[in-house]
């Protein structure tokens, strides 16, 4: 347990001194100021899209960054010829970038609340945050033990997150009739943004505990076969 | 006592159809340095990512203090160090920073200001890492090496880059860790580095290893010694060489000794590197 406390405490450490940690604050200021300036029913449209992306990217997107980081520097091998598991440091950086898109997303939920009084219901946010961060974090370690570099998964994940929420928004535009509705839980990102939607209390039960199922089962299996199977194969390649 | 026992290694990587290591068998006694020497591509970092539990997937065995080394898990690193050639830092966090950071994911600790001044980087302990030169990488590498305070030290070309003074303080740091017990496997391609370290050096070729002794076993196996003798003809200076076989009944040497103004005379013998090449080349 102690070893998984320095790594996590080592990534918080690194977050800082490589001012990814800043630099994701000044992002995350941007969409509070983003979500402080628009009007009450714009930011009622705006605001499950604004919490959904700002902890999705948070979360892949800095998690994919630390790894190639760390792999350029070395240091990924340093630490696996350590008594660590490889398993420990999976954890680790899903912790750590779990907690940082949680905080983030609530962050901006709490800039929703305090300057439109849009009733959002924090305790489901904190959780439904986990979630999809724990499925972005997944996403993450996929796209970057198939990819040579950031810019790759960058690339990667920019096109997944668009693919995969395209659907949605067509629905929402009424361009794609009401039955497809059932085809789009087949998104991640469609479940995903139910669920940030329900904080709000605009979904049925049934929706939200089918979203809440669906991200857990299709998560699980990818953080066995996608992210711990794969994650040695990352480390040693050349 | 063995600490590995190599047993016909073969290992080829997923995507290539040849063995880059083939039937290879040694041992490493507790204790020695041992070093394995190879041409670029010729399988030793393989061979010492195998040993270090990196790369799976070998055929033949691998015994780890007489037990099966794929039976040992992650605890086996509490009492191995491994220095790898490349930079393995955070180049944002200060030299001391990492080997804090390495060190506590160990439970035997060495004391890092101790090890950061015996390297000779202790007045730059709180510089970046980023800032730091190519031999100051190197020194803190091995650094990292010994922050578990192991007993037994992987090191891949470990005074690669570094100036001649600390090359040397990096051997005698070598020297002393085996004198204390340690045992050092050692890949290179520095034949300095070998004559001046190794206990035994084996040398890798084709993914075969095609010859292990002592350094001095092998220069007297495979070594010529001779004599070189410069003496003074018509005003210029000349040389001549005679091998130091049966050099009392030499009568060319004794003609020279008597007739000529010798100038220098010194014996020699074959250096590692061209027994190194010979059997290299000989095996190929």
């Amino acid at each position: 347990m102690s070893k998984i406390i320095t790594l996590i405490s080592g990534e918080f450490i690194r977050l800082y001194k490589y001012k990814v940690l800043q630099v994701s604050l000044a992002v995350t200021a941007i969409w509070m100021v983003v979500a402080g300036l628009v009007s009450k029913d714009e930011a009622i449209l705006i605001s499950p899209f604004l919490i959904l992306t700002d902890i999705t990217m948070m979360a892949s997107l800095l998690l994919a960054a630390s790894c190639f980081f760390e792999k350029q520097e070395g240091t990924l091998l340093s630490t696996i010829v350590s008594p660590v598991r490889l398993l420990d440091i999976i954890v680790a950086k899903y912790i750590v970038y779990t907690i940082y898109g949680t905080i983030s997303g609530l962050l901006v939920s709490i800039i929703l609340i305090s300057v439109h009084n849009i009733s959002i219901n924090i305790g489901l946010v904190l959780l439904y945050s986990f979630l999809i961060c724990i499925n972005s974090c997944t996403l993450g370690y996929i796209f970057i033990s198939i990819s040579k570099d950031f810019n790759t998964v960058l690339m990667a994940l920019m096109g997944t997150v668009m693919v995969l929420s395209a659907p949605s928004v067509v629905f929402y535009l009424g361009l794609i009739p009401e039955w497809t509705k059932y085809i789009l839980f087949l998104s991640p990102y469609h479940v995903a943004y139910l669920l940030i939607v329900s904080t709000m209390g605009s979904v049925s039960l049934v929706d939200t505990l089918v979203s809440i199922a669906y991200l857990i089962v299709v998560t699980l299996p990818l953080i066995y076969f996608g992210v711990i199977r794969r994650y040695r194969a990352f480390v040693l390649r050349g | 006592m063995k600490l590995y026992e190599v047993k016909n290694l073969s290992f080829s990587y997923p995507k290539s159809n040849r063995d880059i290591i083939a039937n290879v068998d040694f041992d490493v006694e507790e204790g020695e340095i041992y070093g394995l020497l190879g041409r670029s591509g010729a399988g030793k970092s393989t061979t010492q990512k195998i040993l270090i539990r990196l790369l799976t997937g070998y055929r033949g065995t691998i015994l780890f203090k007489g037990t099966d080394l794929k039976t040992y898990n992650n605890s086996f690193y509490e009492e191995v160090g491994v220095g790898f050639e490349m930079p393995v830092h955070f180049s944002k966090l200060t030299g001391r920073e990492n080997l804090l950071y390495f060190s506590k994911l160990y439970k035997n600790r060495a004391d890092v200001d101790d090890l950061l001044s015996q390297v000779g980087l202790y007045e730059d302990r709180n510089r970046k890492v980023g800032e730091y030169s190519k031999g100051m990488k190197v020194r803190l590498n091995f650094a990292r090496a010994l922050v578990n305070n192991p007993k037994l030290l992987f090191l891949d070309e470990v005074t690669n880059g570094l100036d001649p003074g600390n090359a040397k303080n990096i051997k005698t740091m070598i020297g002393k860790f085996r004198d204390n017990g340690g045992t050092v496997f050692l890949t290179t391609h520095l034949m300095n580095d070998v004559e001046e370290l190794c206990d035994r050096v084996a040398f890798l070729s084709g993914g075969q290893i095609v010859e292990t002794d002592t350094p001095k076993n092998l220069k007297m196996k495979y070594g010529k010694r001779t004599i070189k003798v410069e003496f003074k003809e018509n005003g210029e200076l000349m040389d001549k060489t005679f091998p130091l076989e049966n050099l009392g009944t030499n009568e060319d040497f004794s003609e020279l000794i008597k007739n000529k103004e010798i100038e220098t005379a010194h014996t020699g013998e074959t250096r590692l590197e061209e027994i190194f090449i010979d059997i290299v080349k000989d095996k190929l």
